[in-house]
């Protein structure tokens, strides 16, 4: 079939402008981040008369009275992040298991367990949780703030591995089980290989909930020992004086984990999120 | 044989036992930091319950009448259904010429099509403070960009004018999540087989024709989940408003999340707050029902 060149053309243009409008301010908050003061407070877009450079790197990382609060944002981030995987995996994948290859009344306990807890509104979750913790001690804790990714991370992530499991002929599981498999060693020896993409999306859905949420930990957190990185943005972002170079570094240093893992997994993240949203 | 047979009901009885095992930590979870937390606080609502009040009383409706007559709560409602309903459609419109966009499978560019992602992945909390420095009012990128093009009658004051604070943030919302929308309906795209269009094609079937005889029923299911998921988020969403606007100017992006937030973290009523998540709850129930009627059907 032949295609008008003229409409083609139009075609590209339409399409790219969505790219660019996508790309465009990731890549203008990386430009801005390697501007030094003078050119960015300029009023022009593309004169550097000082050329670029990594001074606003420095003073987020080491400098003033930020400097030595970044990287312990970032710390603490980090190991939330990690947790928050660790667990949503390790559980999820049990849950998901048992989900694709069991009919039992616990099935359906499940099923409407995860279905319901969407239903809340999230203030209202936030609200209980936080006089839940309060009275717990949990406020101000790792674990207080992991607790609330991990809810918002499992339903999606079991939904995504249940996927990939019910996939898997169940045969597979017999002549493991003919072996001498139990259902650890089932999960381990034949689920773990072969759902791997389901696992590494679902690995990668919980990272992107724990190291992107802002609402749980700004109401759990409440001193520097467990304030993550979108607290210190917002934090940078209502001081007195609001320093763009520091932002915008600081910004994109929080954006890039999650820029390079989506790369990596793009293909899989891509395919596991249309199947999970088509299917519910 | 009755032994073997024993021997068998034996194993799966404990099978069966260990794959309860399995789930209940998903169970546990849910059930401690979830459901009993929600459930109860929920009756703070009729106290005059706060953290720092830890012994409450029992106070009927007030709180439900505090939020009712001594607050703008149905004008916040109205605004929020006009809100979410605005920028579902919106981004519906968006993410289905994109989803035909890339449907068209233009040469040398599916390469870019999963990088379009990007935006739905960003931490938030990042995205609106790369948005904030755009709108910023004397250096950011849009102001710079209309005084380079000589429309000095463009520079605006973005976040702080009430006439453009909600469509600034509404922007913010809409870069996010068009891309979703998107890739979603992109799939269902593809799963129609083309010999339909090829029918319609040798029909001489327009273009209007095609998509909202053949494409638009096809992709239906699509349609209706991400724009649920959508209406739900939106409804729900605190912190795009929050680091932005927060609310203001003069209460124009004041929306039910938001405000609720206010009422409870800057406010400190407590009970007025869990009455207006109550209230949000409540009125969230019938798109919840229809979720739980959609993927039922399956």
């Amino acid at each position: 079939m032949k295609v008008n060149k003229f409409l083609r053309f139009l075609q590209y243009i339409a399409l790219l402008s969505f790219y660019f409008v996508f790309f465009a301010p990731v890549i203008w908050i990386f430009y801005s981040s390697f501007r030094v003061d003078t050119a960015l407070f300029s009023g022009k877009i593309f004169s550097n008369p000082d050329g670029l450079t990594l001074l606003n790197y420095k003073n987020t990382l080491f400098v003033g009275e930020h400097g030595p609060f970044f990287p312990i944002y970032t710390w603490n981030s980090f190991r939330i992040a990690i947790l928050v995987v660790a667990i949503v995996l390790v559980i999820g994948l049990a849950g998901s298991y048992v989900l694709s290859r069991y009919r039992m009344k616990a099935r359906n306990a499940l099923l409407f367990t995860m279905l319901s807890s969407q239903m809340f509104p999230s203030v209202l979750v936030l609200l209980s949780v936080f006089s839940f913790f309060y009275k717990l001690n949990l406020t101000n804790s790792i674990i207080g703030i992991a607790l609330g990714h991990i809810i918002g991370a499992l339903p999606f992530a079991i939904f995504m591995m249940k996927g990939y499991i019910d996939s898997i002929p169940k045969d597979l599981d017999e002549s493991a089980r003919i072996d001498g498999l139990g259902i650890i060693g089932i999960i381990r020896h034949v689920i773990l290989p072969l759902a791997a993409p389901g696992i590494a999306v679902a690995a990668f859905y919980a990272f992107m909930i724990s190291w992107g949420d802002y609402l749980y930990a700004s109401v759990i957190s409440t001193s520097i020992n467990t304030q993550t990185l979108p607290l210190g943005l917002a934090r940078y972002f209502s001081s007195q004086q609001v320093k763009w170079g520091i932002i915008n570094a600081a910004t994109v240093i929080s954006i890039t984990p999650t820029i390079l893992i989506f790369a990596l997994l793009q293909k899989q993240v891509v395919s596991g999120l249309t199947s999970g949203a088509v299917k519910g | 044989m009755n032994k073997n047979k024993l021997k068998k009901f034996n194993y799966e009885k404990q099978e069966k036992a260990f794959a309860y095992l399995l789930i209940f930590p998903v169970m546990l979870i849910y059930t401690v930091f979830l459901f009993y937390p929600v459930l109860t606080r929920m009756l703070d609502a009729f106290t005059n319950f706060s953290v720092f009040n830890p012994n409450a009383t029992f106070v009927g409706l007030d709180n439900f009448k505090e939020l009712f007559f001594n607050t703008d709560f149905f004008a916040i409602i109205a605004r929020t259904f006009i809100f979410v309903a605005i920028i579902v459609s919106i981004q519906y419109i968006l993410g289905l010429t994109f989803a035909l966009l890339l449907s068209l499978d233009l040469p040398y560019t599916s390469g870019l099509r999963n990088f379009a992602m990007v935006p739905w992945v960003l931490p938030v909390a990042a995205t609106v403070l790369v948005f904030n420095w755009i709108f910023q009012p004397e250096y950011g990128l849009l102001n710079i960009f209309f005084e380079a093009i000589g429309q000095h009658q463009l520079v605006k004051y973005w976040f702080g004018d009430p006439d453009l604070a909600l469509p600034a943030v509404s922007i913010i919302h809409i870069w996010r999540n068009v891309p979703f929308y998107g890739i979603v309906l992109y799939a269902g795209l593809k799963g129609i087989p083309s010999e339909l269009y090829e029918a319609a094609s040798i029909d001489g079937s327009s273009f209007f024709n095609t998509l909202f005889k053949i494409k638009l029923p096809l992709i239906k299911k699509q349609s209706i989940i991400v724009i649920l998921l959508h209406i739900m988020f939106t409804y729900n969403n605190i912190d795009i408003i929050l680091l932005s606007t927060g609310g203001g100017p003069i209460g124009v992006t004041n929306m039910l999340a938001v405000n609720t937030y206010n009422i409870v973290w800057s406010k400190l009523q407590f009970g007025v707050g869990t009455a207006s998540a109550i209230m949000m709850f409540l009125m969230l129930i019938p798109i919840a029902l229809i979720s739980i009627y959609f993927s039922n059907k399956d």
